[in-house]
């Protein structure tokens, strides 16, 4: 980036978001863990709701697929199933976080 | 300009043949007079160039020759230095510049030292793992992906409790996640109020 004060700014923001992201998974894993369906139902419809299938439609269809199935495994009472997705799909997303970061400072250090 | 030898003119009436510091040239002054000659293309060039003058940084006098003849016969042997404006080439410090890339280059090594570690401690986990993921579906980037995040969340995860379906998805998932630039913006996209609404609902049912 040209502008290492404004790629700063953009990884604060884009951290946020993150953290918001995972945040909204926390909450769906934790109440999948309490049986609390409707926060899960909610949780997961946030999810899709939010998806943005323009940035990647690859990653939006997959993402809403395992969602659904998430959603089906804790109805079916396999909230084992529906942990496993979700806990994986958070684990993705920290890991993509620190190479992300790890990356930035490496060339902006 | 480039190296080179053009004859020079010594006013010898003025030169010593003997004497201290070794020069033996001067006689009536303290210094030696020299004319260097120059021709029309000459003056040309040189107002052309840089170089404002030269300086004559020493002399020595050449083995076996006579010091008199030497002046004679032109064997007289002059180190010449060329007097010119300091170019930006003279002020860029060439060791500051060796030593920030020699500082890249370690800071690239140590990366590449640990992306091949990584690598091996993912390779040894994907042959640990178990064989039935291969056979659902799940491929090299998922199982990459997996042990990468083994790895990073410090820890043995075990066995996955996935069916194909699943596995095929999150192992395409996985790949997007890792290989593209537009992950975070297919999914991280929720507003900090749909948080604080859904953290609120939460709370509610937890409490109720």
């Amino acid at each position: 980036m040209n502008n290492p004060y404004q790629a700063q700014e953009q990884l604060a923001n884009q951290d946020a978001a993150i953290q918001r992201l995972l945040e909204l998974y926390s909450i769906a894993i934790e109440a999948n863990a309490s049986g609390e369906q409707e926060t899960l139902a909610h949780s997961l419809a946030l999810l899709k709701k939010t998806l943005n299938p323009n940035a990647n439609p690859a990653l939006a269809g997959e993402l809403a697929a395992l969602y659904t199935a998430a959603e089906k495994a804790a109805q079916n009472k396999q909230p084992a199933r529906a942990a496993e997705i979700l806990e994986t799909l958070r684990g993705f997303w920290i890991a993509r976080t620190r190479i992300e970061k790890k990356l930035f400072f490496s060339i902006n250090a | 300009m480039g190296a080179g030898s053009r004859p020079l003119s010594l006013e010898t009436s003025k030169l010593f043949t003997y004497g201290e510091d070794a020069l033996n040239l001067s006689t009536s002054s303290e210094t030696a007079e020299v004319t260097v000659f120059e021709t029309v293309d000459d003056v040309i060039l040189n107002q052309n160039s840089s170089f404002t003058g030269i300086t004559l940084s020493g002399a020595s006098y050449v083995e076996g020759s006579n010091s008199a003849l030497e002046l004679d016969n032109g064997s007289l042997q002059v180190p010449i230095k060329y007097n010119r404006r300091p170019a930006v080439i003279d002020e860029f410090d060439f060791r500051q510049y060796t030593q920030q890339i020699e500082a890249a280059m370690l800071v690239l090594d140590d990366e590449l030292a640990q992306i091949t570690q990584t690598a091996a401690q993912i390779q040894e986990l994907n042959a640990q793992r178990n064989p039935a993921l291969q056979a659902n579906g799940m491929t090299g980037a998922s199982l990459s992906a997996s042990s990468s995040l083994n790895i990073l969340s410090g820890g043995n995860s075990g066995p996955l409790l996935i069916n194909a379906g699943i596995g095929k998805s999150l192992a395409i998932a996985a790949d997007q996640i890792f290989a593209t630039t537009t992950a975070f913006g297919t999914q991280a996209n929720q507003t900090p109020e749909q948080l604080a609404s859904l953290q609120m609902a939460s709370a509610v049912n937890i409490l109720s």
